[in-house]
């Protein structure tokens, strides 16, 4: 067994062209980058096309990554700048209500149900927030980012960014107060 | 007094920011738990984070194929760089491809004490002695010294490892870093 390269040494090999070397960034990396999009943009194709496209201006400006930026925060940022260009503000959310119910590993049906259809609420909510403030919440919540970091990835400043959180989450909390 | 809902701050002073992050770790403080404004906040907010947990743990994997088709596109793109030629015994014939090249220059460079690379080319394909290398070096890092130093590498490493004598090695610093 080789010891796993870390993303420093991958990206100084990506760099001078190493098309093995960023597929190796890819693999350990699509992960993240395709949920952030998943979750901007709301739906699975326009999630995929903007993935993509995020890795192959990754590749293009690979020389832009400040030694000191770590790379997954650097290629937050290109796949959140992707997503919320893909992302239509009437955009729909996939149906998962079965799916999540038929999936779910525990617990009795009523309350496999109740969940379902909370999550399915906490979707609906989310459409109805600016792609802005979406972005924000998903690096926040899903992601686990800072306010630093977030800032740093959309370009604002971190008092910003906690107002758009905060407004976020206002808004998700009168759409879902039926769940209270 | 014109505390709105939406304010930041509870009426009590207590930012919502907080409490919700102590919500999400399931470690409401004393005064949270008996304050009237916190404990309605943190009703109103508890079902945010139940739904927030959900979304969080729902599968959300990129679909069959992502990395091949990506790397289809960005291989092509790759090889549209060009290939050198390598010194060697006719009729033998030798080439390689100019990023491979420039890997190998990248990666002795970066050994150099205080550099960091941020590319390098040949940006003649024809002439496989002309090499432009940018870099970035540590702050406290004598810039022509070490630029000698990176040189003197590069040259060793193009010899040893591609059978090149290089002529001309450009070298371009891009920043400075603390």
């Amino acid at each position: 067994m080789t010891e796993p390269v870390d993303d420093p040494a991958l990206v100084l090999r990506a760099r001078a062209g190493d098309t093995t070397a960023f597929e190796q960034l890819v693999r350990r990396h699509s992960g993240p980058v395709y949920r952030i999009a998943l979750r901007i943009t709301a739906e699975p194709e326009a999630a995929r096309d903007a993935a993509q496209e995020a890795f192959i201006i990754a590749w293009r400006r690979l020389r832009e990554i400040r030694a000191e930026q770590a790379f997954a925060v650097w290629l937050s940022r290109v796949a959140t700048t992707c997503a919320l260009r893909a992302a239509r503000p009437q955009s729909s959310w996939v149906d998962i209500e079965t799916s999540l119910a038929a999936a779910s590993p525990t617990g009795d049906p009523q309350q496999q149900l109740l969940a379902a259809d909370l999550l399915a609420a906490l979707k609906r909510a989310l459409k109805r927030l600016t792609p802005q403030q979406r972005a924000c919440w998903v690096l926040r919540e899903l992601e686990g980012l800072s306010y630093d970091q977030i800032a740093e990835v959309i370009g604002s400043k971190p008092a910003a960014v906690r107002g758009r959180i905060h407004r976020a989450r206002t808004r998700l909390a009168k759409e879902l107060r039926p769940w209270r | 007094m014109a505390m709105t809902d939406d304010s930041e701050s509870l009426a009590c002073g207590r930012r919502r920011d907080t409490l919700y992050d102590h919500l999400a770790a399931d470690a409401l403080d004393e005064h949270e738990l008996s304050c009237p404004h916190c404990r309605r906040a943190a009703a109103d907010l508890a079902p945010v984070h139940r739904a927030t947990v959900l979304l969080r743990d729902e599968p959300a994997d990129p679909p069959a194929g992502f990395v091949e088709v990506l790397m289809a596109r960005i291989r092509a793109e790759a090889r549209r760089r060009h290939r050198l030629p390598l010194p060697a015994d006719p009729p033998m014939r030798l080439s390689i491809s100019e990023h491979a090249a420039a890997a190998v220059l990248a990666i002795a460079a970066d050994e150099v004490s205080g550099v960091t690379v941020r590319g390098c080319r040949f940006p003649d394909p024809d002439d496989p002695t002309h090499v432009e290398i940018a870099i970035a070096l540590s702050y406290a890092t004598p810039a022509p010294q070490t630029a000698e130093r990176v040189r003197r590498r590069i040259r060793t490493a193009a010899r040893n490892h591609l059978g090149l004598d290089l002529r001309t090695i450009d070298i371009t610093v891009e920043d400075l870093r603390t």
